[in-house]
Formats: structure tokens, C-alpha cells, sequence
């Protein structure tokens, strides 16, 4: 048997077409040590191929055991667990309004409809490391979907009072928000570069701040800031790039300290005023998870919440735990892009809760009853609950060098 | 004894325990596992390419060992180490075949091993 014809049986059997590639490497060069062993042993070239083909083993067996290593599994048990917890809401949202639903209620339940085929087309995907391969696609794809989330939001969400912008809607931050996974992405393919591609990605991460400022609301464009700092502290940590990172650190992280100390005093008015209590009373007054389940239950329902919010709470640390698990770089920042996401837009609703945000907006992910942006804010939260699936299914499979960095491409 | 007249089930259910052993004494590549078994086990372990990969992987995936990359003579080979969840399953296996080998050698040596 020909090397090529036992290497192509052996990737046949194995259906994960992205690893063929690094088992083809490995198994080509044991046959080269084997060939070169026989060679010494005085045989000539194509003897010495022949046999060392002949010492690798049954390439239908060898391809057999690998494709079962190499299958890639979805955890059954966290999707359901994650459809799990939306049943609940939505079991909510029909015991709250007792079958006689309003116009946009029956429409809720078909956004959660589309965004659970959202979640499983993200979790079953296949993946194709072309899509990631250059960074111009990555780009693209950032900009189409802020086209469109502008769009819904610009048609279908609320004005906000004092800003008179549409765009401040809930979909289009969440898509601001969200962008940072796919910000981890990019912080991937240009490790194991220096300053410049540093540079690089802090000019990605200031477009998307400067994006965020369009909705005029300082707390919001605080988070999204906060949000590119934690992942691109989280690189420069993991020595993913050659720049002297206690200096970088320092540098980086005075601009979110700068901020912060900006939105002392707004605290400090907001709490002289009694404005937090007012928003907090506003906010259960609106029919969101909370306010729903207070007038379900009366007073049973604060323990409702309390269990709501100890879920959430526990849903979160899960995943922190989960993505240390997580032996591939790239599914691993992808993970943490996503949970940083879902954190960030948690800070926020609390930030909206208490009066430094617009209180129709908040949405609290594994929680909310969310009936704004025509969908569109729940579509990103099934896109990113589906988009960890998708990284926490590939992670034993993707080979580690997969991912070019900009060096190699 | 050769190695094909050997009864491959005996070394079936102990390779991991052999592989293992031999990346907690150092790092090595595919290749080199196959010749250092064959040598310290002066040919009674014949492991073919075919086996030993998919055992390699699955170890890896199960997060016993740990793959990379590195050059070495103008060549690019795929290293293996062991983790620190790959040593505590070493031992436990060490434990296990240190039972089994005492039953065996228990049950071949009759009793006059009993009371040795």
C-alpha cells in the first residue's frame, strides 16, 4: 500500500474533517522514521516505504479508533439545562397573563421560538476554520450584523427619553456587548505579535467604545470599555503577545479607572436624590421576571426572585468553572468573550435598574422577559448561549495550531 | 518469548499503563515510545503505529496527557507529556496492576507462594 492510499484510508474513517489534517502530519512522519530506520537496515527506498506502511497496522481500524477520540459531542445535558431555565420564563410569562395574551406577548413567544432554532444552528454548526482565517471576514461579519441590529432597532425599538436616538435600543447594545467574543477571536489571531498588532486591536476596541457613545448613555459606553479591557487583560496575561505587560496593563487599564472615577459623583447625586430607590420601584412595576413574579405571588414571590437571582448567580460561576476546563486557546477566549458578555449586560441592567441607564432595557440573561427590539436582543442571547455550545463541543477536537496567527498567514 | 506468539490481550489492557510510565520518566514523540517499549521490554512489546495513536489521543482528550509542537533536527514532532491528573491516574493504575500481578502470581505459585 501507497502512504498517500493508507493515510486516506485512515482519514475516511474519521469524521471530523478539521483534524484530518494534524493526524495526516503525525502519521506521515512516523512512517518517515520508520522508512528511514529501514533504510538503515539496508533496504532501498521503496522496500523501506512499503514495510514501514505495512508497521503502522490496519489503516481502517487505526481510522476507526481515532473517528471515536474525534467525534465531536454536544452537551446534551447543558443544552437542556439552557432550554431548561428559558421553559421557565416562558411558563412565567403565560401563568402572568392567563392565556389572555397582548399583540406583542404571543409575539414573544415566537422570538423565543426563532432564537431556541438560533441556539441549536449555532450549537450544531459546523465548523469551518476559513470563516476565521482572516481577520478582514471577521470584520465583516462585526459589520454586517451591526447594519442589521441598527436596522431593528431603528424600526423596531423604543426611543430613549432625553437621547431621542432609536438606536440605544436593547438589540443593538447587546450586539455591542456580544462583540467581544468575537473581539477574543481577533486577540487570537494576532498573538505571538508585538505593539503593533496590540495597537491594532485597540483601535478595533475604540471603534466599537466609540459605537457604543452613539446611545449618549455614559454608564453603557463604560461597560462596553470595561468589556475590551477584561478580554485583552485576559491576552496580554497569557503572554499572548511580546510587549512588556506590566507597563501595557498599567496603561490600559487607567482609562476604565478614569471613567470610574467620572461616575463617582453621578452616584453620589443619584443616591442624594433617592433616584435609585424610584428607578428600582419603576423597574418592578414593568412586566419583567421580577415585577411579574411579585404580583403572581405576593410576597412569595421575593423568594422567587431570590432564587432567580441565586440561579443566575450559579449559571454564571458554572461557567466561569466550565471554560477552565477548556484545553483549546481559541474555544477558551471565545467562552470567556461570551460569559464577559452576559456579565456585562447583567452590570448594566443592575446600572439601568438603579437610574444610570434606560430602565426599559435591562435585560438580566437566563432571567428577563424581554419584549423589546423585536427579537433582536434575544436572538444575540441565544447566538451567544449557542456560540458556547459550539466552542465547548469543538474544544477537545480543534487542533491547537489550527488558527493561523497573522505571523504564519 | 516473541512478541507475536505473546497473547496481545495481555498487552492491551496494560499499554496505558506502559505509556503512561514512559512519559513520566520524560517527554517523548510517537515514534520514540514504540522503540523505547520495544527496547526496555527487550522485544516482547511490539506496539503498532495504528494502536498507539488513537490511545495517545484519547489519553489527551481525557486530559492525561498534553500535546505540542517542537523542531528537532529539521523535523517537526508532535510531543507528548503527562499532566498532573495523568500521574494520579498512573498511580492509581500502578496500584491496580500490582493487585492483579500478586492474584496471578498467588494463583500460578499455588500455595507454596501463600507462604512465601
Amino acid at each position: 500500500m501507497k502512504v498517500h492510499e493508507y493515510l486516506k484510508t485512515v482519514e475516511e474513517q474519521i469524521r471530523c474533517k478539521s483534524i484530518w489534517e494534524d493526524i495526516r502530519t503525525e502519521l506521515l512522519g512516523h512512517i518517515e522514521e520508520d522508512t528511514e530506520y529501514f533504510r538503515r537496515k539496508g533496504m532501498s527506498r521503496e522496500e523501506a516505504v512499503e514495510r514501514a506502511v505495512e508497521e503502522m497496522g490496519d489503516p481502517v481500524e487505526t481510522g476507526i479508533e481515532l473517528d471515536k477520540v474525534h467525534r465531536t459531542r454536544l452537551d446534551v445535558k447543558l443544552l437542556l439545562f439552557f432550554i431548561g431555565i428559558d421553559l421557565l420564563t416562558v411558563v412565567l410569562a403565560i401563568a402572568y397573563f392567563k392565556g389572555e395574551m397582548p399583540d406583542d406577548v404571543s409575539k414573544y413567544m415566537l422570538w423565543r421560538g426563532t432564537g431556541l432554532f438560533f441556539l441549536l444552528m449555532f450549537s450544531f454548526g459546523g465548523y469551518r476554520k476559513e470563516y476565521f482565517s482572516k481577520p478582514y471576514q471577521l470584520w465583516l461579519l462585526f459589520f454586517i450584523i451591526s447594519a442589521v441590529f441598527m436596522m431593528i432597532s431603528v424600526f423596531g425599538g423604543a426611543a430613549v427619553e432625553d437621547s431621542g436616538f432609536h438606536l440605544t435600543d436593547m438589540a443593538y447594545q447587546t450586539m455591542l456587548f456580544s462583540n467581544v467574543a468575537g473581539f477574543g477571536g481577533l486577540a487570537f489571531y494576532y498573538r505571538k505579535g508585538g505593539y503593533g498588532e496590540v495597537r491594532r486591536l485597540l483601535a478595533i476596541a475604540g471603534v466599537v467604545c466609540l459605537l457604543s457613545m452613539i446611545s449618549r448613555q455614559y454608564f453603557f459606553t463604560f461597560m462596553v470599555v470595561l468589556a475590551h479591557v477584561i478580554i485583552l487583560t485576559i491576552a496580554v496575561r497569557r503572554g499572548w503577545f511580546r510587549i512588556k505587560r506590566r507597563e501595557f496593563l498599567i496603561k490600559l487599564w487607567s482609562l476604565p479607572g478614569l471613567l470610574a472615577l467620572f461616575g463617582v459623583p453621578m452616584v453620589y447625586r443619584a443616591i442624594r436624590d433617592h433616584r435609585i430607590a424610584q428607578s428600582v420601584r419603576k423597574y418592578l412595576d414593568m412586566d419583567d421576571t421580577p415585577g411579574m413574579l411579585l404580583r403572581l405571588f405576593g410576597s412569595a414571590g421575593i423568594l422567587g426572585i431570590f432564587v432567580m437571582i441565586l440561579l443566575i448567580i450559579g449559571v454564571f460561576l458554572w461557567m466561569l468553572y466550565d471554560i477552565r476546563k477548556l484545553t483549546n486557546q481559541y474555544c477558551n477566549i471565545i467562552c470567556t468573550g461570551v460569559l464577559t458578555a452576559f456579565s456585562m449586560m447583567v452590570l448594566y441592567s443592575l446600572l439601568a435598574m438603579m437610574g444610570f441607564g434606560d430602565i426599559s432595557q435591562v435585560f438580566f440573561p437566563f432571567f428577563s422577559v424581554n419584549r423589546f427590539s423585536n427579537g433582536g436582543a434575544l436572538y444575540l442571547y441565544y447566538i451567544l448561549l449557542g456560540t458556547f455550545l459550539h466552542m465547548h463541543r469543538h474544544d477537545k477536537v480543534l487542533p491547537k495550531a489550527e488558527l493561523p496567527t497573522k505571523r504564519a498567514a | 518469548m516473541e512478541a507475536n506468539k505473546l497473547d496481545k490481550s495481555l498487552l492491551s489492557g496494560s499499554t496505558t499503563l506502559l505509556l503512561l510510565q514512559l512519559l513520566s520518566e520524560r517527554e517523548m514523540y510517537g515514534y520514540e515510545m514504540i522503540e523505547t517499549l520495544r527496547d526496555r521490554s527487550q522485544n516482547v512489546f511490539e506496539l503498532k503505529a495504528g494502536t498507539l495513536y488513537p490511545l495517545l489521543h484519547g489519553l489527551e482528550e481525557k486530559g492525561f496527557l498534553e500535546a505540542y509542537e517542537r523542531e528537532a533536527g529539521g523535523k517537526t514532532r508532535k510531543y507528548y507529556r503527562i499532566t498532573k491528573k495523568g500521574h494520579r491516574h498512573l498511580d492509581g493504575k500502578k496500584e491496580e496492576w500490582e493487585t492483579y500481578e500478586t492474584a496471578v502470581r498467588r494463583v500460578l505459585g499455588g500455595p507454596a507462594y501463600e507462604g512465601s
